[in-house]
């Protein structure tokens, strides 16, 4: 990434003390909103990287998405502040003693930002609208446990499993919506809804401004009203500017910090940084749908060729991993060596499936193997990434092409037509570091097409475990078998920060969501 | 910055020093400036004032036999500094090891308590098997008599010996061991004879645990399921502080301040002067009461409500006026001072012990939320993940606890980590709390997202 010229340390606390230059380098690089309505002085103003590309609870697929979503829509239950389940939209709940039945009592005098009431309908609308096939909802997989809803009455719903559920509370996460808002449960992405979303939630969304930003504004019919009257959201593309414009006080928080921009923030006494991990790793993923990766070979030797601790020097500070977890993860694997970098056993692998090397170049009957990479536009250090892996590959007779897609692209070619030939991006997952979509051969996240009837058993055991430790030893052995079947080469976590200045009071960031407890923030 | 570790390592300390440039000071400019002034003008100078106008007393201390022992205890690597010869800084070295593995014993009590309470209540069956006992053994490991006791109460006997002959204080100067009461008898429960070899360290009979009960590896116990030893940190503790106690010649710290000169007893430790050394050794310190040299800021109260923005408030006018008083310092020292100061990071140093100190009090008056706002303002983020001046192992310790005793159990296993590579014998906490984070977890929908 280009560093960009540096600013001078300035102990100021608004633009107008800055110099006139570098007013107008902000200016110039349309960071200061020129053409939105200036934001209220106790309004919360954050940045992210790639602004939310849907406001759907249907179709959340990035952090970014999550985080927006996490303020405007509420679900039947959340975390408290100790990270237990708490009722949000529902009041109370029974369990039926066979466990398969749930009755939830909704609470009452709860309204939509439009002021429709809340009802049971919501609810029922909602399991039904992520089921339902013409939907293809990324986030179906967060109900295929409940076979049946019925709203009994207006702040009643009946759910009905298809297996007995110990604490079906903890899966009732989900954001509602509002089935007055649709036609019927099978809603498309390109719904009206996706940028004019209706939620329950403490703010509401009021306009998208000319420059980009969202603003959102405090719902006072909301049973407990926010502390800040205002969010600003604001996408920043360019890093370099995102810490500048928090310690000029532009910006009030940032999602994600630069590694290289830690050590500046955390000597500025008027900003804390929280550690914000999302058990986070990179990947470069296969499609082995067809061409070369078909071949685990072919896999194996890839990984051999790539050296994922030269890919993440120059971007910041993390660790290698070898598997779909963290290092710190109970689930992770510590028995499973890295594979290291080995082009004669690469080149023995490749060999052995048919390909041979001549003029540094690596062929197969006639065709050249060549590794296309498309990667998220929004996916931070990604160029820096690329650039250094296409070094590292055509060293190694492997060539490299490069596609940067936005978020619409990047839905369409590598989620929904699975038109890819080798991924580069980042997953990250909340405390339960639950692989399964991702790695199952029915997951609605395995875009990639892996499939293996062990790690699905192992997959399925994990998932029916009681025991923790029968849970951890089934996927740790999932680490060690998906490492070896190399669909993916797994390539690092990062340490990861947030930002925020310390006007913003009573701050307690959730793990994964952010801004869960947000509605409870306040202004100096 | 390796040339942290470069300044004290090669000859020629101070010419080293001159040919480095300064790191920025923090910006300081989170509260108002004359009363961040007037607090750092009633701050004494202490010993970082001291070295700061006298470089050359610190190169006196440092420069020797003994430099890398010291580059080490600057650094945080207490294994290295154990090998000291200069017995004041093995035994400064010895005792920091032994507050680390005292604060991890207080992790792994939580640990296992809440792992038993929870896991038994989903599966009694469990309640029949060494489970509740392995809780009762990692309580008392932590010296908490009270809470042992009754978890030790329910148990047949032998169990409650077993608890009992760990609360049995350890015998010194040479006395004959207590025979264990009736036996023991409950000792026998793991296998390859670790629990017994607990009892027996304690007792004074061995000085050190065999192997491989040295390494805190999973026990030896009936059926079919791991657990790991709950006894290791208090051993390690134990080993610390007994070879501390033979550093120090079999005397006490006490005993030694009045021998000889104050600085290596004070260099990279979290007092601010010999006087804050003397009223902690006297117990005198509290949370309410800093000590003599940071009572003189008059920081805010944090009350008895366990409210973390108080916990912050406290922090910044701590902040303010290190942060001035810093300034005032490097404006009026040498070249080779300043460098001191900016290179080896004395003052954040110091500040970050600080809040440790404080968090470790927080935490034993139960008030982990104050805990955690000062451990998170005391990590160095910017080299989040390694042992180091400023992240020294109990930061991460006690960060671990903070976040576990906030709900935050999965992210309690980022914390330890670091520990977990630079002491192995807590990989087996590491795994109980891994155990915990499962089941706390077990039947949630995970949550994944792209980015």
């Amino acid at each position: 990434m280009r560093a960009s010229p540096p600013l001078p340390p300035l102990p100021v606390h608004s633009m107008t003390r800055l110099s006139a230059p570098t007013r107008l380098l902000l200016l110039a690089g349309g960071l200061a909103g020129a053409a939105a309505p200036a934001a209220a002085e106790d309004a919360l103003r954050y940045a992210e990287d790639q602004a939310p590309g849907i406001v759907n609870p249907l179709f959340t697929s990035t952090m970014s998405e999550a985080r927006l979503g996490e303020l405007v829509f509420e679900g039947l239950y959340t975390d408290d502040r100790d990270l237990r389940t708490t009722p949000d939209l529902a009041e109370s709940a029974r369990l039926s003693a066979d466990r398969t039945e749930l009755t939830v009592k909704l609470r009452r005098g709860v309204s939509w930002h439009d002021g429709t009431p809340f009802t049971a309908r919501d609810v029922v609308f909602t399991i039904g609208a992520m089921k339902d096939g013409g939907t293809a909802s990324t986030e179906a997989g967060r109900v295929a446990w409940i076979e049946g809803a019925e709203a009994v009455d207006d702040h009643t719903v009946l759910l009905r499993f298809g297996r007995p559920e110990a604490s079906p509370e903890d899966k009732l996460f989900f954001k509602i919506l509002p089935a007055h808002r649709f036609e019927g449960t099978a809603v498309r992405r390109t719904d009206p809804f996706r940028n004019k979303p209706v939620g329950t939630g403490p703010f509401q969304l009021e306009r998208y401004n000319d420059d980009g930003s969202i603003r959102l504004t405090r719902y006072a019919q909301h049973r407990d009203p926010a502390g800040m009257p205002e969010v600003v959201m604001r996408e920043v593309s360019d890093k370099n500017y995102q810490a500048k414009l928090l310690m000029y006080e532009s910006l009030e928080a940032l999602v994600r910090v630069l590694p290289r921009d830690l050590a500046m923030l955390d000597k500025d006494r008027g900003i804390e940084l929280y550690p914000y991990q999302t058990n986070s790793w990179w990947y470069l993923s296969f499609n082995l749908r067809g061409g070369p990766w078909t071949d685990p070979r072919v896999r194996q030797a890839m990984a051999l060729l790539v050296d994922p601790e030269a890919l993440l020097a120059p971007i910041g500070t993390g660790d290698a991993v070898t598997g779909p977890f963290v290092p710190s993860s109970p689930f992770y694997n510590h028995q499973v060596d890295a594979w290291g970098v080995n082009p004669s056993e690469a080149a023995r692998l490749l060999e052995e499936a048919g390909y041979a090397r001549a003029e540094g170049t690596w062929s197969r009957a006639g065709q050249p193997l060549t590794m296309r990479i498309t990667a998220p536009k929004g996916l931070e250090s990604a160029q820096e990434v690329v650039i250094n892996l296409q070094s590292q590959l055509q060293r190694q007779g492997i060539g490299v092409d490069v596609d940067f897609l936005d978020e619409a692209s990047w839905r369409r070619t590598v989620w929904r037509e699975k038109q890819f030939d080798v991924v580069l991006s980042q997953w990250s997952f909340d405390r339960n570091e639950d692989v399964r979509e991702q790695f199952h051969s029915q997951g609605s996240r395995n875009f990639s097409g892996y499939s293996s009837t062990e790690v699905d058993a192992l997959l399925d055991q994990a998932r029916d475990a009681v025991d923790p430790q029968e849970k951890k030893a089934a996927l740790r052995e999932l680490h060690a078998r998906v490492h070896e079947d190399a669909p993916m080469v797994f390539l690092w976590t990062l340490d990861s920060y947030s930002a925020m200045r310390t006007k913003v009071r009573d701050v307690v960031v959730h793990p994964f969501y952010f801004f869960t407890w947000a509605d409870d923030w306040t202004m100096e | 910055m390796p040339a942290r570790r470069a300044i004290l390592a090669g000859g020629g300390l101070l010419a080293l020093l001159s040919a480095c440039g300064s790191d920025p000071a923090p910006s300081g400019d989170g509260s108002p400036a004359g009363v961040a002034d007037a607090a750092a003008a009633a701050l004494p100078a202490g010993w970082i004032g001291g070295v700061v106008a006298a470089p050359d007393r610190f190169a006196a201390v440092v420069e020797g036999a003994d430099r890398e022992a010291w580059v080490a205890l600057h650094g945080g690597d207490l294994h290295a500094a154990t090998e000291a010869a200069d017995a004041v800084l093995r035994a400064r070295a010895w005792e920091e090891r032994a507050q680390l593995h005292t604060d991890l014993a207080h992790l792994s009590s939580w640990t296992w308590q809440t792992l038993a309470d929870d896991w038994i209540a989903q599966d009694p069956a469990l309640g029949e098997g060494p489970l509740p006992l392995l809780a009762a053994l990692a309580v008392a490991d932590a010296g908490q008599a009270d809470a042992a006791r009754r978890r030790a109460s329910a148990f047949p006997p032998p169990r409650q010996q077993l608890v009992e002959a760990l609360l049995v204080p350890v015998v010194r100067d040479g006395g004959a061991p207590p025979p264990p009461p009736g036996g023991v008898a409950g000792a026998t429960i793991d296998g390859k004879g670790c629990i017994a070899a607990h009892l027996d360290l304690r007792s004074g009979r061995i000085d050190r645990l065999p192997a491989p009960c040295d390494a805190g590896a999973a026990l030896s116990l009936p059926g079919e399921r791991s657990f790991q030893d709950p006894l290791i940190q208090g051993a390690l503790a134990f080993q610390a502080r007994t070879a501390a106690r033979a550093a120090r010649g079999g005397g006490t710290v006490t005993e030694q301040l009045s021998e000889g000169a104050p600085l290596p007893h004070l260099l990279f430790g979290p007092w601010w002067s010999i006087d804050d050394l003397r009223a902690a050794l006297a117990g005198d310190l509290s949370l309410s009461a800093p000590g003599p040299s940071l009572a003189a800021l008059d920081l805010p109260e944090v009350g008895a409500q366990d409210d973390p923005q108080a916990a912050l408030e406290r922090a910044r006018d701590l902040d303010a006026a290190l942060d001035a008083w810093a300034a005032g310092q490097r404006d009026s020292a040498s070249e080779e001072g300043r460098a001191l100061l900016d290179h080896l990071r004395l003052v954040e140093q110091l500040r970050a012990r600080t809040l440790v100190r404080w968090s470790r009090q927080a935490l034993r008056q139960d008030r982990p939320r104050q805990a955690l706002a000062w451990l998170q303002l005391a990590h160095d983020a910017d080299d989040s993940r390694a042992v180091g001046p400023v992240n020294r192992p109990s930061l991460f310790a006690l960060l671990a606890e903070a976040r576990a005793r906030t709900g935050r159990s999965r992210e309690a296993l980022d914390a330890l980590a670091p520990v977990v590579a630079a002491y192995p014998q807590t990989r087996g906490l590491a795994e109980t709390l891994g155990d915990l984070v499962v089941l706390q977890n077990m039947g949630r929908q995970g949550d994944s997202k792209e980015l």
